[in-house]
């Protein structure tokens, strides 16, 4: 927790204009700073850019957390299964199909709370066929398998809409999947935070579900699981964070698969008790690492998020399978 | 003729197999036994005769085709998970989904159907998984993790997490599997103590035959098209191993109560 504050500190006291720390402190406890600006910057930019980092990182390591416990695969997360592809879709069907049909309807279509919808349906969408798939298949190696197929149906339906799109919302849907914290005013913020919430306590609930299904479905269904609806409620909870987060930040890669690793290495368990709020907060920190490193300390330019995650979260998944030799799980 | 109530299990007219769309796979048919309190019973039969998707009937995992199972003179249709979570505790097959847990964990998950909204263990729970821990000899490696363990060893930790579910019934399904002779008996012996001790129904699918004949109260021995069930005396009495298995590669000797290879 200490941690986290420290890191939300720093994130917000560095960016592309230069504040001095005792500024930003000035600033944050409300007491006027030596340039108007510095005090709107902070306010207005940097405070909402690192909660969306807390929520992305958080939000997103807590899917992918509900996601290996409920398939008992290390290699499930939101990305892997679909589910991301699918906000992708939903986005890119939002923000360039509506192109195809109408001018001027588009425009008010592409407001930021129909972008989360049509982002969080199409997550939902396929985090749905993936699990009436899964249902009938038993075996996860074939699901994985049928996860990564989604995600190349999806891929080929953006690019055939990418194809047939004009420049400017090509653009517009590019510069979403590179991922961004830093374009939420305070009003998404608010609407993104309560989503995720909603998706945090539905986790939390399933606390006693996920540690049972740590044995496998049919022990759990002994132990006096109602299996059928803490499936849905785990289901939920991850296409509301993946959904939300996505919509909002872009599709952010490796947070969710690589995070649950790192929590269960660092407080070596698998009770859910311990892990949800684990996840939660070493995804919040590593996002706020990556938004901090992201933004090329003294310098101006600010790379995308999405391409930071990957770079730092893919060398971690493959240091952690070579060390440990086996996944502990 | 004993009463509904006095059987722990009881079975009528059992029909069991899987539905698919267009028909149903009858697997067994016309299965009617009753078991008591305490009993150890072994589910025996060739590879593929119906042994697991019995047992997976009788714990309600799968649906039964047609007939009544009835749960101390309750039918188990009317159970509610929670409920028969509290009678029936399973040890399966499954491979567990993760060995990151440590031995004392698995066997306290068994408290689940007790505890509140999220999990949280009482006193009385842990004294429970205590006392368990010390009934099944597992105390030096209560601590250690599952991907540190032997399997004859695992398999005696998830006998413990059903002890500590605290149910009646115990159903095991083949809890000998893939052990070396020393360990099936050990396993074996371990459930004809905890009946003893603690006048829990066990009921077990097993391909040990001699020793179950050996070990167990009752047997239910499953052939193509037909079924016998009673104490191993009585069994052998009636010749019904001999029709276990195609005559002609092996023969039992009712003497020695052993399988021979036919020379």
């Amino acid at each position: 927790m200490a941690a986290l504050g420290i890191c939300f500190i720093v994130n917000i006291s560095l960016g592309s204009v230069l504040i001095p720390l005792e500024e930003t402190f000035n600033a944050l406890l409300g007491k006027p700073t030596q340039t108007e600006s510095w005090y709107y910057i902070i306010w207005n930019y940097r405070i909402p850019k690192g909660l969306t980092a807390i929520l992305v990182g958080g939000g997103l390591a807590l899917s992918g957390l509900l996601m290996q416990t409920l398939f008992r695969n290390p290699l499930a997360g939101p990305f892997v299964l679909g589910i991301s592809s699918g906000a992708s879709l939903g986005a890119a069907v939002l923000i360039m199909g509506t192109s195809l049909f109408s001018g001027i309807l588009a425009w008010e279509l592409a407001s930021d709370i129909s972008m989360a919808l049509a982002a969080s349906i199409g997550s939902f969408l396929v985090l749905l066929v993936v699990i009436s798939v899964a249902s009938k298949v038993r075996d996860t190696m074939a699901l994985l398998i049928i996860g990564l197929m989604f995600g190349s149906i999806t891929a080929a339906i953006v690019s055939v809409l990418s194809y047939f799109s004009n420049a400017e919302r090509l653009q517009q849907f590019i510069f979403w999947s590179f991922g961004s914290l830093g374009n939420l005013t305070w009003q998404q913020l608010t609407l993104l935070f309560a989503i995720v919430f909603i998706g945090i306590i539905l986790s939390i609930l399933s606390i006693k579900p996920l540690n049972t299904l740590l044995l496998g479905e049919r022990y759990a269904q002994s132990m006096g699981i109602n299996i059928k609806k803490s499936r849905y409620s785990i289901i939920l909870a991850t296409g509301l964070l993946a959904g939300s987060i996505t919509a909002f930040a872009g599709p952010i890669a490796f947070v969710g698969l690589a995070v649950p690793h790192l929590a269960r290495q660092i407080f070596d368990t698998s009770n859910h008790k311990v892990l949800v709020p684990a996840a939660l907060i070493c995804g919040a920190i590593l996002m706020l690492l990556c938004d901090i490193l992201a933004q090329l300390p003294s310098s101006a330019k600010v790379l995308p998020i999405n391409a930071i995650t990957s770079i730092l979260g893919a060398p971690v998944v493959i240091w952690l399978l070579v060390r440990k030799r086996k996944m502990v799980f | 003729m004993k009463t509904d109530s006095n059987s722990t299990i009881k079975t009528v007219e059992l029909l069991i197999g899987y539905k698919t769309k267009k028909e149903a796979i009858v697997i067994a048919r016309d299965i009617q036994f009753s078991i008591q309190e305490g009993e150890l019973v072994a589910i025996v039969g060739s590879n593929g005769i119906g042994k697991s998707t019995l047992l997976r009937t009788l714990a309600k995992i799968q649906p039964a085709l047609s007939g009544t199972i009835q749960i101390k003179g309750k039918s188990l249709h009317d159970f509610k998970e929670l409920d028969l979570a509290k009678v029936i505790s399973l040890v399966l097959t499954d491979p567990i989904g993760s060995k990151n847990m440590t031995v004392s964990e698995i066997i306290a998950l068994g408290r689940q159907p007790y505890t509140n909204w999220i999990g949280t263990l009482s006193a009385n729970d842990l004294a429970k998984v205590k006392e368990i821990i010390s009934m099944v000899e597992l105390e030096e490696i209560a601590h250690k993790k599952c991907f540190e363990i032997s399997d004859g060893q695992l398999q005696r930790v998830m006998i413990a997490r059903a002890l500590a579910q605290d149910t009646e019934i115990i159903m095991l399904d083949e809890p000998t599997t893939h052990l070396d002779l020393h360990h099936k008996v050990q396993i074996l012996k371990l459930l004809q103590r905890i009946a003893k001790k603690t006048h829990k129904t066990i009921l077990l699918t097993s391909h040990e035959i001699e020793l179950s004949i050996q070990l167990c109260d009752k047997m239910l021995l499953m052939n193509t098209g037909s079924y016998s069930f009673g104490t191993p005396e009585k069994l052998i009495e009636l010749g019904a191993f001999d029709k276990l298995f195609p005559p002609n590669v092996l023969t039992f000797n009712s003497s020695t109560r052993t399988f021979q290879i036919n020379t």
